[in-house]
């Protein structure tokens, strides 16, 4: 792979040191640079491949890209129990230093994959260099989203044959100090708190940067809610809503690529960014 | 102390994680972690990330990484079958960064454990231990004796089965039909199955790769998983490995409960204790940083017994 370098490393994040990883292209001129933000629990390790696969490609247009592992997350330090969204969020912030550090980056497009991409968003606002947003299947609502997640907890309880409780009772034990263990990982008081004082500070996913929003499923259209929200992140006429029909990436093993949902992105960068 | 690590393979980059003692002991001896599946050198919820965590800060140096084609290694997918170059590149690196190196042990799961087990024969005077968690078999036909051995059978012995025979909530039709599948799956010879055109099976190529390896071997199993028990099956009727887990060779440890890649808390921690315990045997007379583990162990954990 000569046309790029690549790095990984430890560096300084909000709480503890972080895993970060570098995709330099050889040639560019490129002030804009794209910092990834990884998708919740499994979901960052099945989606793991198709987003070094992207990352390569957005480095051949001449991004500098920029990913790394939040707290408690892949290689970074800490348990997964031990943070918050806000940390994520710290976390993300410190990225960006380090990207700026380390590369003569002045701008950054946050791109995020599902509940990355609600990070992503919640970090742009109170940004002044960010240049745009790529947003692939993105959750916003971030308490049905982690209610969803617990709610698996009583489909593998169902299907192990142990004995399941309601959701109600997983809510209750996680809101009043008790971790909730779903598929290996633990969700903590801390981390389910952090979920619904997301959900009360941003209500609507807003945002005046140029977005792509990306709808990703076998579906022939996308999700009704992911409709209605895209319309709250069209405020920017560079902004892009499609839905493209491609395996989900992010809730299986054995997923390689999304040539689709790659090349579309490609070509919206191309679009606001130039060739 | 974790520090980044990228080597080449044909020229292509591999990239991974070492894990340092806190200490100025030479080392003697290193744990190289080989993933399974399609996973990264993360591991299914962060297992590979907390055991090679727990092993360091318990004296044992760890190096994790992700084999070609995976994780954010160069190359395309090549799958458990042809990981063997990654791991030389990976020994060969270690060999090269640790001059105080005597020794290799290889923690492997899943289909991982599978290319470690074919792999350490052509390298056993670096490799002196294999600890192997629930081996991939890619065999339908065991899969379905395994199956009729560990499901059916105890199914019967169970009350809650009879319960729904007696009060008519047992479909006969169904059970009857998944019962012939399997039965006729399990019958078929598995001599049949030929593994990448190499005329043998790939059950018969493991059993080869156990038996001519001529060092120690700890196999972690957990009850729960179809593939664990599979390869339990498997040594467990070979005449050479029976002889080798009488010997005290192969060593069985059994995790009751357990699913394939040690989800549960308890579980997990179990595993990674069991795990540590056969490292550390494995690798004996091991200098300052042996003498430190052990210490380290009859501190923490107590020895497993089987």
């Amino acid at each position: 792979m000569a046309e790029q370098l690549e790095e990984m490393f430890f560096f300084k994040g909000g709480c503890v040191d972080l895993l970060g990883f570098l995709h330099s292209p050889a040639h560019s001129t490129r002030t804009t640079a794209i910092v990834h933000c990884h998708p919740f629990a499994e979901e960052k390790n099945c989606s793991h491949a198709v987003t070094v696969k992207a990352a390569r490609a957005f480095a051949r247009q001449g991004f500098v890209v920029f990913r790394f592992d939040y707290s408690g997350c892949g290689d970074s330090g800490g348990e997964f129990s031990d943070f918050s969204l806000q940390d994520w969020i710290e976390d993300t912030n410190a990225a960006i230093a380090e990207l700026k550090r380390r590369t003569r980056s002045q701008n950054v497009i946050l791109w995020g994959t599902r509940l990355g991409a609600a990070l992503a968003l919640a970090c742009a606002r109170d940004r002044d260099d960010v240049a745009g947003l790529i947003l692939w299947q993105p959750s916003f609502h971030f308490k049905d989203y982690i209610h969803q997640f617990i709610r698996q907890k009583l489909v593998s309880d169902f299907s192990n044959k142990r004995q399941a409780v309601s959701l109600q009772a997983l809510l209750h034990k996680v809101a009043s100090g008790g971790a909730v263990q779903v598929y290996g990982y633990p969700i903590s008081t801390l981390l389910y708190a952090s979920f619904l004082a997301m959900d009360d500070a941003y209500p609507h996913p807003e945002t005046p940067h140029p977005s792509y929003i990306a709808t990703i499923s076998n579906m022939p259209s996308a999700p009704l809610q992911l409709v209605r929200d895209s319309e709250w992140l069209m405020q920017n006429p560079a902004s892009s809503c499609v839905h493209i029909v491609e395996e989900p990436f992010w809730d299986r093993y054995w997923r390689w690529d999304a040539v689709r949902t790659i090349e579309k992105t490609q070509a919206w960068l191309t679009k606001i960014q130039g060739g | 102390m974790e520090r980044t690590i990228d080597f080449s393979l044909a020229h292509k980059k591999l990239f991974g994680i070492l894990h340092l003692p806190e200490n100025d002991q030479p080392i003697h001896t290193f744990v190289l972690m080989i993933v399974g599946g399609a996973q990264t050198r993360i591991g299914s919820h962060r297992m590979y990330v907390q055991l090679a965590r727990f092993l360091c800060r318990n004296g044992l140096p760890v190096m994790r990484f992700d084999y070609e084609g995976l994780g954010d290694s160069e190359g395309d997918f090549v799958g458990f079958e042809y990981a063997g170059p990654s791991i030389r590149a990976a020994v060969d690196t270690l060999y090269l960064s640790f001059s105080s190196l005597q020794r290799v042990v290889i923690w492997a799961l899943c289909d991982g454990a599978t290319a470690a087990i074919l792999y350490a024969p052509s390298d056993s005077e670096r490799i002196c231990s294999l600890v192997v968690a629930n081996p991939f078999l890619e065999s339908e036909t065991a899969k379905a004796q395994t199956i009729l051995k560990n499901y059916y059978i105890r199914r019967l012995m169970q009350a809650d089965f009879w319960r729904k025979v007696l009060t008519f909530q047992f479909s006969i039709k169904e059970s009857a039909s998944s019962l012939s599948t399997t039965l006729r799956t399990s019958a078929v010879n598995a001599e049949e199955e030929d593994w990448l055109h190499t005329g043998k099976s790939l059950s018969q190529w493991v059993l080869e790769g156990v038996n001519s390896f001529a060092k120690s071997m700890h196999v972690l199993i957990s009850t729960d998983d179809i593939q664990g028990m599979l390869f339990y099956n498997l040594i467990r009727k070979d005449p050479a490995c029976r002889k080798s887990i009488k010997a005290g060779r192969i060593k069985i440890w059994l995790i009751k409960g357990g699913d394939h890649t040690f989800t549960d808390p308890q579980i997990k921690d179990k595993a990674c204790k069991k795990s540590l315990a056969a490292i550390v045997e494995s690798a004996p007379g091991n200098g300052e940083q042996g003498d430190l583990c052990q210490m380290r162990i009859a501190a923490k954990t107590s020895l497993i017994t089987g």
